[in-house]
């Protein structure tokens, strides 16, 4: 009885698993042959790829250096801002942790509206990459907080303080010296994640963007749109390239798994649970 | 003596502190205390006692409430940060720092005050030396056992030569047998440096092997303080009687010189009449033969705990008593025993 | 002590608090006052229920959602509870091929649908060759759910993988012991312990879902769904109004939900702890 479960839970899984992997594997087959439409046998072929790069190469090296600025943000804005939330319960910390929510729940679309209609009057900010700048950092923020909030609750971080402090450590020192090394691994998910979400960010990026500012999602919405076929799928191919060490990274320097996941589920609350959690809760 | 000697230990002084935290619970009560440089004073309570409270307040991890007031020696301490006042601390959990190894955890206390490198290796090297752990200098945290991470806390807390040692249940987390020997190596180890030195526990037997003196504690407040033998002999309240080891607590008639009992007689010289309640240690009773025997009864149990045997006695007193002896023969159930109490072992308390 | 720590906490934290208060607060208040400062004023707030056209995006939207989250809890617990409780060579692979997507915008995901059930889809072939039609529903509401469950999965079972791993075995044995067979240890102990992290990622589903922009936007569909219709107003009708306040109520309702289920797996893991 057991092993009839087990075969079909496994069919199941498979099942489950080709209706993800098939697609894709479909795209990167369209993209390196010369014609869909009549599949392998026209013969592999670069050309679309090269014809991508022609197109955009931009999109590519701006989304590139958008998820790294994203990334530099988070990390000045959000380490320190976990860790006070972890030091100070009160009220005001709860009511920012309620914040931390929001841009889960308001869908990109709303925060991109938001900010067209507040900021979009300054022209040159409007059309430069730094609004869209703005708009990842406010998706991506919360995750980072999340990540390394996690992993200050794990540790008793308040009495590695205290014998820093007991030292003669100051503040400061205590910052630099022992709480950063010590949540080293919440920094590095959550810059994999920040890197991750940034790279693929669509729904806030397609209202913020201007023709002068796309990004590779914002190129392959436009690739799709316009382009035949086998220029879609080469487009979509770099951009698995790009996000599948990412992704592997994410897996291995994700939060622990086990027991230090367990706690940290309870503790951070429900979109929290590992990498996967806290991936995407927008990437529709 | 070694060369850590603080030649006169740092004079620790509270005066009228007490601490109320923000839910209003009331931590710890109006307490003045002195502790003698060089001196080791056990703070010695039940969970909740207040004793880990009053470490802090010495510490400089919690501020006493408005008008209380810390000296080191001669310097008001009271508003200064425990990072300003050269303590060392030793936590019950250790808190070694996971990010460094063995060397550098001993040496970041010494690094803060901007020691010269030659100067800190050296520093290092003794306290490594001192503790018996120099094989593991350059260890991990997280490759140490339990007894070797409380070395490298004590490494830490004593490198930087601090006014006054605080430790706060530094055994606690240990096995019972390592404690044992633990407690043996830190009690020579406190006497040798000479530093002046706070503990607490909530181990008696720990608290009476290392203090110089034991302060008990109970909600709050200092109940007793004294050299451990008076806090075991002569205990002021029944609180204190009671929770250091255990205490036999009989009632009985007195008439004219003699106290009277269910099982027998004992002189007594302390005046009174009628009835009186009186405490005594079950190691003070001694197993008497014919001649000097004043109190009979029937063993109800006997437990052999390896170094002595515990018995159960009816017929002494209304309750059963513990008698404790070191006799190595074996007792049996229904045994009638003869008892004698020396009258000097008898306590009788206010409360 | 404390006050001189609390000054450099705050400093600590300003640089985020000013971000936010002037990039995200600062902005949906607007938006919000906006949406209310329409000819209709408050009125476009009512506007979501009386007009048959947002209402009917709205509706279409929180049961696409809702169906999505369904399914994709049913299926992501099967899968996810297996592959936690199983190793077998090939496992981590299984793990990795199904955590993948997690990482693709919704227009990668339309395009995947594309791929699997448009004009030139992989389904089509199939059902081509046992049936003789071509089944293309890439551009219908079934495409936009299977899209939606595309998106979904990979969270979800991730989520429900990490519960699944910090359950109690012992809670398990103890039930053996007593006599439960399979169906009942999923029923009365294995179900009860997933439960607050089957209500946290359905919240999450379902409000990724309803905010859900790209895939819809790929595929093009004849039913609009929510995001699309406050796209239009804004770009093609430039109705501002109209889309400002389609988005805070929008927002409000996803808000909302994500928040009720906080608070009842609040409860649920009070009850079951």
């Amino acid at each position: 009885m057991r092993r009839r479960n087990f075969y079909f839970q496994l069919v199941f899984t498979l099942l489950v698993c080709a209706f993800l992997i098939v697609p894709v594997f479909m795209s990167i087959v369209a993209g390196v042959t010369e014609n869909f439409f009549y599949g392998i046998s026209s013969g592999f072929t670069v050309r679309w790829i090269v014809k991508v790069w022609e197109l955009y190469d931009h999109t590519i090296f701006r989304s590139m250096y958008i998820a790294f600025a994203t990334l530099l943000v988070t990390l000045v804005l959000g380490v320190p801002t976990a860790y006070v939330l972890a030091k100070r319960q009160g009220l005001l910390t709860r009511l920012i942790e309620e914040f931390l929510v929001l841009p889960v729940a308001i869908p990109g679309l709303a925060i991109a509206l938001a900010l067209i209609l507040t900021y979009g009057g300054f022209r040159d900010f409007r059309t430069s990459w730094y609004f869209i700048l703005v708009g990842h950092v406010l998706y991506t923020l919360p995750f980072m907080i999340r990540s390394v909030l996690a992993v200050l609750s794990t540790i008793d971080f308040i009495t590695l303080e205290e014998s820093a402090a007991s030292l003669g450590a100051g503040f400061w020192q205590r910052f630099f010296g022992i709480i950063l090394p010590n949540v080293r691994s919440g920094i590095v998910a959550g810059s994999l994640t920040v890197v991750t979400l940034s790279i693929g960010e669509f729904n806030l990026t397609w209202m913020l963007h201007t023709p002068e500012t796309m990004t590779l999602p914002v190129g392959l919405a436009d690739s799709y749109a316009s382009m035949r076929l086998e220029i879609g799928s080469a487009y979509t191919l770099v951009f698995f390239v790009m996000i599948i060490p990412l992704l592997m990274a994410l897996q291995r320097y994700g939060v622990q798994r086990g027991k230090r996941r367990a706690r940290v589920q309870e503790e951070a609350g429900p979109a929290m649970a590992g990498p996967g959690a806290a991936t995407p809760a927008q990437g529709g | 003596m070694s060369a850590f000697t603080n030649h006169r230990g740092t004079n620790i002084r509270l005066v009228n502190c007490a601490k109320t935290f923000a839910n209003g619970t009331q931590a710890v009560v109006d307490t003045s205390l002195e502790i003698q440089g060089g001196e080791t004073v056990v703070f010695l309570g039940p969970s909740g006692c207040g004793k880990t409270t009053l470490l802090r307040l010495i510490a400089g991890l919690e501020s006493p409430d408005p008008g209380g007031r810390v000296y080191f020696d001669d310097d008001d301490v009271t508003a200064r940060p425990i990072e300003r006042r050269n303590v060392g601390m030793v936590f019950q959990s250790y808190a070694l720092f996971p990010n460094m190894n063995v060397e550098e955890n001993i040496a970041y206390g010494l690094k803060i005050h901007r020691m010269p490198t030659e100067q800190r290796n050296q520093r290092v090297d003794e306290m490594l030396t001192m503790m018996q752990i120099a094989e593991l200098r350059d260890r991990r945290i997280n490759q140490l056992s339990g007894g070797q991470r409380q070395r490298v806390a004590l490494a830490r807390a004593i490198a930087a030569q601090p006014r006054a040692l605080l430790l706060d249940e530094p055994l606690t987390a240990l096995d019972a047998l390592l404690r044992e020997r633990l407690r043996i190596e830190l009690d020579l180890l406190l006497h040798n440096l000479g530093v002046t030195s706070a503990y607490v526990t909530h181990d008696q037997a720990e608290a009476m092997a290392i203090g110089d003196r034991v302060a008990v504690m109970n909600k709050g407040a200092i109940v007793q303080i004294g050299e451990p033998r008076e806090i075991y002999f002569r205990p002021v309240s029944r609180f204190v009687a009671d929770f250091i080891g255990t205490m036999n607590r009989v009632t009985g008639n007195v008439s004219g010189d003699t106290l009277e009992l269910p099982g027998g007689r004992i002189p007594w010289q302390r005046g009174g009449s009628g009835r009186v309640e009186i405490l005594f240690r079950p190691g003070d009773v001694r197993i008497a033969n014919d001649h000097d025997a004043q109190l009979t009864g029937t063993i109800q149990e006997q437990f052999f705990l390896g170094d002595r045997t515990r018995l159960h006695v009816k017929g002494i007193a209304e309750a059963l008593i513990i008698v404790e002896t070191t006799e190595h023969r074996e007792f049996r159930v229904g045994e009638a025993i003869r008892l004698r109490l020396e009258p000097e072992a008898l306590l009788t308390l206010k409360d | 002590m404390r006050r001189r720590e609390n000054i450099n906490l705050l400093l600590m934290v300003l640089p985020a608090l000013i971000v936010g208060a002037s990039f995200f607060l600062l902005p949906l208040a607007r938006l919000g006052i906006v949406g209310g400062t329409g000819p209709q004023g408050m009125q476009a707030y009512l506007s979501v229920v009386t007009t048959p056209r947002y209402f009917e995006a709205l509706v279409s939207t929180v049961l696409l959602s809702v169906g999505v989250t369904a399914v994709t809890l049913l299926i992501s617990g099967i899968t996810g509870l297996f592959l936690e409780r199983n190793r077998f060579f090939g496992r981590d692979l299984l793990v990795s091929m199904l955590t993948f997507p997690l990482a693709f915008p919704g227009v990668v995901v339309g395009f995947m649908v594309i791929m699997l059930a448009g004009r030139t889809g992989l389904i089509g072939d199939l059902t081509a060759l046992t049936t003789g039609k071509r089944l293309v529903f890439a551009y219908s509401m079934a495409g936009l759910f299977t899209g939606y469950i595309y998106f979904s999965i990979p969270r979800v079972i991730l989520n429900i993988m990490a519960a699944a791993e910090k359950l109690d075995p012992s809670l398990e044995e103890a039930a053996r012991s007593l006599g439960a067979g399979n169906w009942h240890v999923i029923k009365d102990v294995i179900l009860p312990g997933l439960m607050p992290a089957l209500i946290a990622s359905g919240a999450v589903c379902f409000a990724t879902s309803m905010g859900a922009f790209g895939t819809a936007f790929t595929l093009a569909t004849d039913i609009d769904v929510l995001p699309i219709v406050i796209y239009t107003e804004f770009t093609l009708l430039a109705n501002i109004t109209s889309a400002a306040a389609l988005s805070i109520v929008l927002g409000l309702i996803t808000w909302a939900t994500l928040a009720a289920c906080r608070a009842f797996a609040g409860t649920t893991a009070a009850a079951a702890g």
